[in-house]
């Protein structure tokens, strides 16, 4: 087990610069995950610490020694790629003793390493099989089996549960957790799925275009974020944004106008907003609500019903776009006029450059 | 907005490398040419070298025993001009490719259409028409040599059965040549109409439904789909029949010997001849440099023709 | 391929397979042909060569054949020229392909233009001037000598490079990770999984080999090292007077029934090799 450090890291292909000067600290024992929109450069951070692709600029520390030129294998990392990678002409038990016999493990050990992996990863019976013969999802299990026997510092993960269908996503989900609460190793994986990141991380690192855009725990990148790009790309569906001008501030109380002269009252930070910014309310879906003195009139387009809860998506006055989560059995009718309010909640409010001035509300301890 | 406000902050002693990896590069050019070796070195040896060697030795009097009698500038080249024995030779080849180089991409071609599908009888069929070409030149012309015997054939009976005179065709200087051609289709068919099954198999299916639903015949399906589909198929099949074909030499060798009246003596045969009955080394290198361009420009001409559909 | 295609394409269908059955029967008659010839005796085949069953039967041609001595030396000999040359062609071919597919080094495209440019080069070009380099070596009459030429193509690195070019890049690198040297990955990773190319490759090799007619004709020059090919084109004038025609037939039987059982038991990969070297 170790800790990965990332020192002011760049990556260029050519002259395309695609991470650009990342700094991070991964403890031991962590579950990272990195997140971000496609093209984003997850992948390639990762790469970068499992030596599979060069570092431009910057340094890339592992247990506290630097690795940049520090072949892959002799890293102790060990990574699971999305398309598996499974040699296809091994069986289970060779793929998973290959990487120890390449490093003259004795066989007793492999056996019993092999043996204590198959169990965690309910593949004993399966061990004879070759790849071809399997589901995703066990192939899947074979792929982290293979990462396991290597008792390897860091794991890394590249979009691991993509290839799978939605229900199989959800079981490897809880499974790769339970298997860092078992092993309890340091584990850093990728994904562009925000609800894998919400629910696996210890931490999140949200990435846009090769530059991190914030990083914390869940909780805090959902109730705190720090710009609009964090706020939208966390929750689902997406948090609401109306644009809107700061009409009143008082200490950190101001008045915000939004939808064509509605006002609503918000909190920010002291200091930060004066009456005339130009600013934008951040609303999440669920804190909308059907009241007959809401304050923002939907034109109702389409209604979502998902059982549990119905997802509205209606129009305000000056067209902008907005989706509420209710929880009402029976959900407004297409093309009828809805009053909304702001139920209790966070109003995040954004600046005109797009940053969180929000007062954050205290955590309770 | 690269704010991070819970990142850790770092020792900014750290110095930021520019990551140089020597030790690492070096070991990969190594293993690379330790990789490449074995077959630069018998590349270079066996086929660089002695296309030089040969160019060399055309501008040299130089005979079969490696008796080296000095630069004869392009005495050899001239020699050409005036061999009426060369001019002939050039001929018998360039008809037996012309003859040979479109019957064969039409008929491997059909045949490729028509054995292409599924079942059991058309992948015997592929099995049957593939099967001629591994067979040696030798057991071919073999073969070929009695099926066309006109008292001892395959032919000759069944043209006495329809009241004809059976026709000595590999002892007529008319139908001497055409006799090889058709030798040489039965032997080669295989490997252009494998080339056609493949390029055909990689047509989508889509292509064929919706043509299918769009009410397209038969025909106006060919034309319009599976042609095009194919053309790059098409192009590299001529080519390579082209420099497959220029280098004819066992078919006529075996089977007429050059003859009758030398109509089907093929340069080849002439450099064969020349350099290993006539010990002309020298001369014999200066024709084979000039079959090789010769097959050259007609291969380049061939892809520069295909080039010319691509930009319509 | 559908079911709504109307009666007449159905027998428009029908009757197209019938006619190419037709056409492969012709196609395979010169074969089934020669084969009845070679087990009839010679006596009947001085009368008439008609005939497609081989009534009066024997194996007397078969019988001398191999009393003969030479034509079964000249088999160990193209079986071993073309087993020696199909083995280093694969193994030479699989190792240069993988460093143009794979592997980063100087000059690595200038190298592989230099490689395809060898693919223009007729043997035709090459024959007379490597004659001379290998009798100035004194290697003519050799196996090395008959097999050595033809290692040089290029096309089966090329074939090879496309090959293990195609293979996910990722396997590679979970390799790496698993302690694999770039040896180890080529050898345990790589070349298992290249079986279907290279058997496509050898195929190929071996039918080119056991069929190359030109240089064994100048290099081989004491009968004793005769491949098959050069062999029966030395004996098919005379012997046909000597030994009767049944016995050159089933000379030419006999010495292609290797290369058409390898064909049988291996045609599957041809296509799909074929299909493989045109970049589909
Ligand atoms: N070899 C390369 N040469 C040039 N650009 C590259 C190369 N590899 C990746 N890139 C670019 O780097 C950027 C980041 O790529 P990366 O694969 O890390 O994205 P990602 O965040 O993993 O995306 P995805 O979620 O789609 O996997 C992309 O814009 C990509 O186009
Ligand atoms: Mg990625």
């Amino acid at each position: 087990m170790a800790d990965v450090a990332l020192r002011g890291v760049s990556k260029s292909y050519g002259n395309v610069d695609v991470i650009h000067d990342v700094s991070l600290d991964v403890e031991q024992g962590e579950f990272v995950v990195f997140v971000g929109p496609s093209g984003c450069g997850k992948s390639t951070l990762l790469r970068m610490i499992a030596g599979l692709e060069e570092v431009t600029q910057g340094d890339v520390l592992i247990g506290g020694a630097r690795v940049n030129d520090t072949a892959a294998r002799d890293r102790g990392v060990a990574m699971v790629f999305q398309n598996y990678a499974l040699y296809p002409h091994m069986s289970v038990r060779e793929n998973m003793a290959f990487g120890l016999r390449n490093i003259g493990t004795p066989r007793t050990e492999i056996d019993s390493r092999i043996a204590k992996a198959a169990e965690i990863l309910q593949l004993d019976s399966y061990l004879d099989r070759k790849p071809r013969a399997m589901s995703g999802g066990q192939r899947q299990r074979v792929a982290i089996g293979r990462a396991i026997v290597r008792e390897p510092d860091v794991f890394l993960f590249d979009e691991p549960l993509s290839n799978l269908d939605a229900a199989l996503r959800v079981q490897m989900r809880t499974e790769i957790a339970r298997i860092h609460h078992r092993l309890g190793a340091t584990m850093i994986y990728v994904t562009h799925d925000q609800t894998e990141a919400m629910t696996m991380a210890d931490r999140i690192v949200v990435l846009r275009a090769g530059v991190i855009e914030q990083v914390g725990a869940p909780l805090d990148l959902y109730e705190r974020p720090a710009n609009l790009f964090v706020a939208g790309f966390l929750g689902s569906p997406k948090m609401n944004f109306l644009p809107g001008r700061i009409t009143a501030a008082q200490g950190p109380e101001v008045q915000v106008e939004v939808a064509g002269g509605v006002r609503l009252p918000a909190r920010v930070r002291p200091g930060s907003a004066a009456a005339g910014d130009t600013v934008t309310l951040g609303l999440r879906p669920e804190m909308l609500q059907v009241h007959p003195d809401g304050p923002l009139r939907g034109h109702v387009d389409v209604v979502e019903q998902l059982g549990h809860v119905q997802l509205v998506y209606a129009t305000l006055p000056d067209r902008t776009a907005i989706v509420a989560e209710l929880r009402d059995r029976r959900p407004p009718a297409v093309g009828t006029d809805i009053p909304l309010a702001p139920g209790p909640g966070l109003r995040h409010v954004f600046d005109a450059q797009g940053l969180a001035i929000t007062l954050p509300e205290e955590v309770p301890a | 907005m690269t704010a991070s406000p819970q990142a850790r902050s770092v020792p900014l002693a750290e110095p930021r490398t520019r990551a140089p990896r020597h030790r690492v590069r070096r070991r990969d050019w190594l293993t690379a040419l330790l990789f490449l070796a074995p077959f630069m070195a018998v590349y270079l040896v066996l086929l660089v070298y002695p296309l030089f060697l040969g160019i060399w030795i055309s501008f040299r009097d130089w005979d079969l025993m490696g008796g080296d009698y000095g630069w004869v500038g392009t005495l050899n080249y001239q020699d050409l001009w005036t061999d009426r024995n060369f001019w002939a030779a050039a001929r018998n080849t360039l008809w037996f490719v012309a003859l040979t180089v479109p019957s064969m991409t039409l008929i491997a071609l059909l045949l490729a259409l028509a054995v292409h599908g599924p079942g059991r009888i058309r992948a015997i069929c592929r099995s049957v028409f593939f099967l001629s070409s591994v067979f040696s030149v030798t057991v071919v012309t073999l073969v070929w040599a009695m099926v066309l015997s006109p008292d001892r054939g395959l032919i000759a009976p069944v043209v006495q059965f329809l009241g004809g005179t059976p026709v000595n065709f590999l002892g007529s200087p008319t139908w001497a040549m055409p006799a090889i051609v058709v030798t040489t289709l039965w032997w080669g068919v295989g490997l252009p109409m494998a080339l056609f099954l493949a390029a055909l198999g990689s047509i989508p299916k889509e292509l064929y439904e919706a043509a299918e639903l769009d009410h397209a015949s038969r025909w106006s399906v060919f034309w319009r789909i599976t042609l095009p589909s194919i053309r790059h198929t098409l192009i590299l099949v001529v080519v390579l029949q082209i420099v497959g074909q220029f280098q004819i030499f066992g078919q006529p060798f075996l089977m007429t010997q050059g003859g009758p009246a030398n109509s089907t003596r093929t340069l080849v045969q002439y450099i064969y001849e020349t350099s290993f009955r006539d010990w002309l080394v020298g001369y014999g290198a200066a024709m084979a440099m000039v079959l090789f361009v010769l097959m050259m420009l007609f291969s380049m001409l061939q892809l520069w023709l295909g080039r010319q559909g691509d930009d319509r | 391929m559908t079911a709504a295609r109307s009666g007449w394409a159905l027998w428009g269908d029908r009757l197209l397979l019938a006619v190419t059955v037709l056409v492969a029967i012709l196609w395979l008659l010169p074969v089934i042909w020669v084969v009845a010839m070679s087990l009839k005796p010679n006596a009947v085949l001085q009368q008439s060569t008609w005939g497609f069953i081989p009534m009066p039967f024997t194996l007397e041609n078969y019988a001398n054949l191999l009393q003969l001595a030479t034509v079964p030396r000249w088999l160990v000999n193209s079986l071993i020229v073309a087993v020696g040359m199909t083995l280093l062609v694969l193994v030479v071919s699989s190792l240069a392909g993988y460093a143009f597919a794979r592997l980063q080094f100087p000059f690595k495209r200038a190298i592989f233009v230099l490689m395809i440019a060898g693919l223009m080069i007729p043997e035709q070009a090459v024959f007379l001037p490597l004659h001379q380099m290998f009798a100035s070596w004194g290697i003519h009459n050799t196996h090395a000598a008959l097999m050595m030429p033809r290692v040089a193509v290029p096309i089966g690195v090329f074939l090879m490079m496309q090959f293990f070019r195609a293979v996910p890049r990722e396997l590679e690198e979970a390799a790496e990770l698993d302690h694999a040297s770039r040896f180890t990955i080529f050898w345990r990773i790589m070349l298992p999984l290249s079986v279907p190319a290279l058997t496509t490759l050898g195929l190929f090799t071996f039918i080119h080999a056991w069929n190359d007619f030109l240089w064994p004709l100048v290099s081989a020059t004491d009968a004793d090292m005769y491949t098959v090919t050069v062999g029966l084109a030395s004996i098919q004038g005379n012997f046909a007077f000597t030994e009767g025609l049944g016995s050159v037939m089933a000379s030419a039987v006999f010495a292609s029934l290797p290369i058409v059982l390898l064909f049988l038991i291996f045609q599957r990969f041809i296509v799909a090799g074929v299909a493989m070297s045109a970049g589909k």
